[in-house]
């Protein structure tokens, strides 16, 4: 089902399929009319996303108050909306005014508060997005982007190529809050992160390095690296004999990438969608997830005519064009980096090196009781909000309910009498896992309800989850709670590892759910009838990871 | 005026009025020829008309132009 999103501006809004076309595909647009700022968002429907497009130029000719006082005044309805929505609001905004280099020359500043303002209403308000039209307009120059024909034609200022350059901008942003960037790039070798082919022009041979194409490859090494820092994982996919490839990296001068930065890696001969797959089942990300990048033309389409799941790049003929198109792409990005996602490299290698030694210990539990595994409550904060939040939006598999929080939901949440919730921090011999759980419970009368649990799948395989299961028994029993419910909802990415869970022997399958545990309102909120029940048995899930965690 | 021509404003007929059925025959096209077209529709189609063909048109000319025979004319005097 599309979501429903007003646009409001301030000016018209061109209601034409060739703008907002690509939008129309995930959102009902509404367009709101043209009048008082104020009084259009403060009529507007709570309940719809909305995206406000402002151009202070547009208030020229308001003579009342000052345009900066305008400004202001339009931030301060937009804080008074956000406070009570928590849709999201996505502000275009652009500060052009026509220059007048000799009044503007002693204020440099004069816009100062007004992006004070912005800068704190993203800060107070999780919600709130922003694009600045300046500059994404930049490239085009403002006499392609603004028209004052348009403006006096049609109270609208900007341009066609202006709005095919903000409508996809904003179908960006909206697209990103609702979906998670892609985790992992895959690469080629040859004429990807090199010039030439390291099998028939050696090391010596290649294009890498200071001066022209090689320095383009380089730089294009530099932005893979760059996403590498924030947290995407990279792979090769390469035909070549495999220790041609690694003499490169480890001995290559010119290298930015090394070995180390490299989680997965197929370089043989055999077909890349083989190898694609093989890497998505080995680090068990969805192919939805990788992004592949190969000069080869051949190589590309064979890749989407297999798995069309995977994003399958088309770069741009001249290389030098690479490292500004990777970093336009946008596919990796997020609106916040927390410091798991900055730990991601070492987090998968832990899985790896984890699961390389479950398979290499005997089959009965006892490989856990070797690795020394460590896990704490975590009291959720304003410091690590949006790691719950990301726990809540992006996981797909141990999701029991696939509610989706955000982290003002999650705030209020834990805020209510009787309701409590934690993060999980895990670790072990595989290193520091971070925050990989979430759980939100609810309590009335004897009862206590699971409202939410997420937990990451890269720590799979520890029980981690009865030990939670274990730790939300204490806490409910210091509650005097009898009985502890479970929900489950599950999709086609956590049905296997929800039924594993429910069918682990330490619950009991409810036919309703126990009416008196939570208020009416609460099961309208959270959609009660669509769920399954279970109640934990008491103490079998303490008896399930005795002797196993710390 | 050349079937190059005349086969971009059929594009951009199709872009501007996706639930339009064009005829073969578009030159005596007018305001009005589809539910669409209206007078933001006519906006909306010179606009685009102005982007194919790299071209500005003057307010009145905005005003005024409202068929496609009247684009034609227009763009044989650019």
């Amino acid at each position: 089902m599309r979501s429903q999103l007003l646009l409001v501006g301030s000016s018209f809004l061109p209601p034409f399929k060739y703008i907002w076309g690509s939008l129309e595909e995930s959102f009902e647009i509404h367009f709101s009319n043209i009048g008082n700022w104020g009084e259009v968002l403060e009529s507007a429907n709570l309940k719809k996303d909305v995206v406000g497009i402002f151009l202070m130029e547009d208030t020229s000719f308001d003579k009342e108050s000052s345009q900066i006082e305008k400004m202001q005044n339009v931030l301060s309805i937009i804080r008074q909306r956000l406070t009570t929505s928590d849709k999201t609001f996505l502000f275009c905004f652009s500060t052009y005014t026509p220059s007048n280099v000799i009044t503007k020359s002693k204020s440099p500043g004069r816009l100062s508060s007004v992006m004070i303002e912005l800068q704190k209403l993203c800060e107070d308000f999780r919600h709130f997005y922003t694009i600045d039209l300046d500059n994404l307009f930049a490239g085009m120059g403002l006499s392609a982007s603004y028209s004052y024909r348009n403006w006096y034609f049609s109270n609208s200022r900007l341009t066609n190529l202006a709005w095919a350059k903000l409508s996809p901008a904003i179908n960006k942003v909206l697209t990103r809050i609702q979906s998670a960037p892609k985790k992992i790039l895959v690469l080629d070798c040859d004429n990807t992160i090199w010039g030439g082919i390291i099998g028939e022009d050696g090391i010596s041979g290649i294009a890498l390095g200071q001066d022209g194409i090689g320095k383009a490859f380089k730089d294009f090494q530099g932005a893979v690296m760059e996403l590498r820092q924030t947290g995407t994982l990279l792979g090769l996919a390469s035909k070549n004999n495999e220790e041609e490839v690694w003499e490169v990296f480890d001995n290559h001068s010119q290298m930015l990438l090394k070995r180390n930065d490299i989680i997965v890696s197929r370089i043989d001969w055999s077909d890349k969608a083989s190898n694609l797959l093989q890497m998505s089942l080995e680090l068990d990300i969805g192919l939805d997830s990788f992004v592949f990048w190969d000069d080869n033309p051949f190589e590309r389409q064979q890749v989407r005519n297999h798995l069309p799941e995977v994003t399958t790049v088309e770069p741009p003929k001249a290389v030098e064009l690479w490292p500004q198109f990777l970093r336009d792409l946008d596919l990796f990005s997020n609106f916040y980096v927390t410091p798991e996602d900055l730990d991601k490299q070492n987090q998968y290698r832990s899985r790896l090196a984890f699961q390389n030694f479950q398979s290499t210990t005997q089959k009965n539990d006892g490989y856990l009781n070797k690795i020394s595994l460590s896990a704490t409550l975590v009291s959720i904060d304003e410091q690590n909000l949006s790691r719950a939040e990301q726990l809540s939006m992006k996981t797909n598999q141990f999701n029991l309910r696939s509610i989706r929080l955000s982290a003002s939901e999650i705030r209020d949440f834990i805020n209510r009498q009787g309701n409590f919730g934690y993060l999980v921090h895990l670790k072990d011999i595989f290193g520091d896992h971070g925050l990989v759980a979430l759980f939100l419970v609810s309590t009335k009368d004897d009862i206590a309800f699971v409202e939410s649990f997420n937990m990451s799948c890269r720590v799979f395989g520890r029980k981690l989850e009865y030990w939670i299961v274990h730790k939300i028994e204490q806490a409910s029993e210091r509650l005097g709670v009898s009985s502890i419910v479970f929900g489950s909802r599950p999709t086609v990415k956590s049905g296997p590892v929800i039924s594993k869970f429910f069918e682990s022997g330490l619950f009991v399958r409810l036919g309703n759910f126990p009416d008196s545990a939570v208020t009416l309102v609460q099961q309208r909120e959270y959609r009660l009838n669509e769920d399954e029940f279970y109640e934990v048995k008491k103490s079998l899930a303490g008896n399930e990871v005795r002797g196993i965690y710390e | 005026m050349s079937e190059e021509v005349i086969k971009k404003l059929k594009q951009i007929l199709n872009i501007t009025f996706p639930n339009f059925y064009l005829p073969d025959d578009i030159i005596d096209l007018t305001i009005g020829a589809c539910e669409e077209w209206d007078s933001l529709g006519n906006y909306a189609l010179l606009t685009m008309v102005e982007q194919e063909f790299k071209l500005e048109f003057t307010m009145k000319e905005l005003s005024e132009i409202r068929s496609i025979r009247q684009i034609i004319e227009r763009l044989k005097n650019d």
